[in-house]
């Protein structure tokens, strides 16, 4: 029965109309970053080049700071007060693909599907983000609550489009967002 | 900016003065999109070509205004980052001549973090005086923001094009290369405008060919 009405939650949030993302991001200078955030920063990945971004979208403003630490994409997002919201750390796609739940959804929302980028999104207090990432092999990876934030490029009905795609670690979909197609005229005639 | 402002001049610069014959001149567009549905758009485009000074070892020449192209096209996307596009082009030049130009081509776009890309494959055929020329051209194209993650309204970026155009004639086949390093800024959600040096070079078989130098004044509009 649960798996029956986790099905049909994630199903009839995909066959809805998808919300269509809206996102505006631009560099800004570390002096109007909370010392919070900063502080944060430096003890999840010290000493790293950070490039800081606000971020306004349909679900607020944030301040994003972005940074590569050795071959791991990072981006950590905050409040404009400075606390934690989420860290995304870019995860090898094969994740996705082993991952049942999720596939099954795909699978069945989708004719046709690509996955482009998985993000895995943690949430928890500060010092067990870092305690995570900086033991990203503990078994405490199972207790964190995390989520796939994972970019496709699906087709529905007739044509493709880009999608935007955020599931709970038991494969629930939680957010669906179709991304607007960039105007190319410029790069075209 | 003012460093990339200084690289592209000092490129158009170095060329100009990197060859005996030349010719440079003023290359403004209008660039109109309407799109019909998601699938399907159309474009217009009119470039003129003005101020054109041609430049030999012992004289030059110059005209106020040289030519327009007036083109149309209808494209449709192919997937999400592909597009094929068919256009006809008329060109009208001041001594009276008529060109006309039909254009077929294939685009595909790529986006990198912030960069966007975009390669094109075009041929096309002129018909002028009876005589019909081919031409196989192949376009990269590069977007980078320069005040943030994405181009806003009000925000400028850096655009460059590099070009290879192969040309058959019965009679003679050119090979011609063109790179246009741009600035642009996005004035509002409808329009852009663009300016920066553009540079081409052709050669034939026996070697011979000219240097062109533009200064290009791009506008797009969509409605």
């Amino acid at each position: 029965m649960k798996v029956f009405l986790l099905s049909f939650f994630t199903l009839s949030l995909f066959v809805s109309e998808a919300q269509v993302k809206f996102e505006r991001e631009y560099r800004i200078p570390v002096d109007s970053v909370p010392a919070v955030s900063i502080e944060f920063m430096e003890r999840l990945v010290p000493d790293r080049k950070i490039r800081w971004i606000r971020e306004i979208s349909q679900e607020g403003t944030t301040t994003e700071a972005k940074v590569k630490d050795g071959k791991r994409k990072l981006s950590v997002e905050f409040t404009l007060s400075g606390d934690l919201i989420d860290l995304e750390i870019e995860i090898d796609k094969k994740h996705i693909l082993s991952n049942q739940a999720i596939t099954n959804t795909l699978n069945k929302t989708y004719k046709k599907y690509k996955i482009e980028r998985v993000q895995l999104q943690i949430k928890g207090y500060p010092q067990e983000v870092i305690d995570f990432y900086t033991k990203a092999t503990d078994s405490s990876f199972l207790d964190m609550w995390f989520r796939y934030e994972i970019i496709i490029r699906g087709k529905k009905d007739q044509e493709f489009q880009r999608y935007e795609l955020l599931f709970d670690y038991d494969g629930t979909a939680v957010k669906e967002y179709v991304i607007v197609p960039f105007k190319n005229d410029n790069l075209e005639f | 900016m003012r460093r990339l402002f200084f690289l592209i001049f000092a490129c158009g610069t170095a060329f100009i003065h990197a060859q005996q014959e030349k010719r440079i001149g003023l290359l403004p567009s209008f660039n109109l999109r309407y799109s019909i549905n998601e699938e399907w758009k159309t474009n217009m485009k009119i470039e003129s070509r003005f101020l054109q000074i041609d430049m030999k070892q012992d004289s030059s020449d110059f005209q106020f205004y040289n030519l327009t192209d007036i083109s149309f096209f209808i494209g449709k996307k192919i997937r999400i980052d592909n597009n094929f596009a068919a256009g006809y082009l008329f060109r009208t030049t001041n001594d009276g001549r008529i060109i006309h130009r039909f254009i077929q081509q294939f685009t595909t776009l790529q986006s990198w973090r912030s960069i966007k890309s975009a390669q094109r494959i075009r041929l096309d055929q002129t018909i002028s005086a009876g005589t019909v020329t081919y031409r196989l051209r192949y376009r990269y194209g590069l977007e980078i923001p320069l005040n943030g993650e994405s181009i806003d309204i009000g925000e400028s970026y850096f655009l460059a094009h590099f070009e290879a155009i192969f040309s058959y004639e019965k009679s003679e086949q050119i090979i011609e290369g063109r790179l246009s390093p741009l600035i642009g800024w996005k004035l509002n959600n409808r329009g852009k405008f663009e300016i920066g040096p553009e540079i081409r070079v052709n050669r034939n078989r026996q070697k011979e060919g000219l240097t062109s130098n533009w200064l290009v004044i791009n506008y797009y509009f969509t409605i």
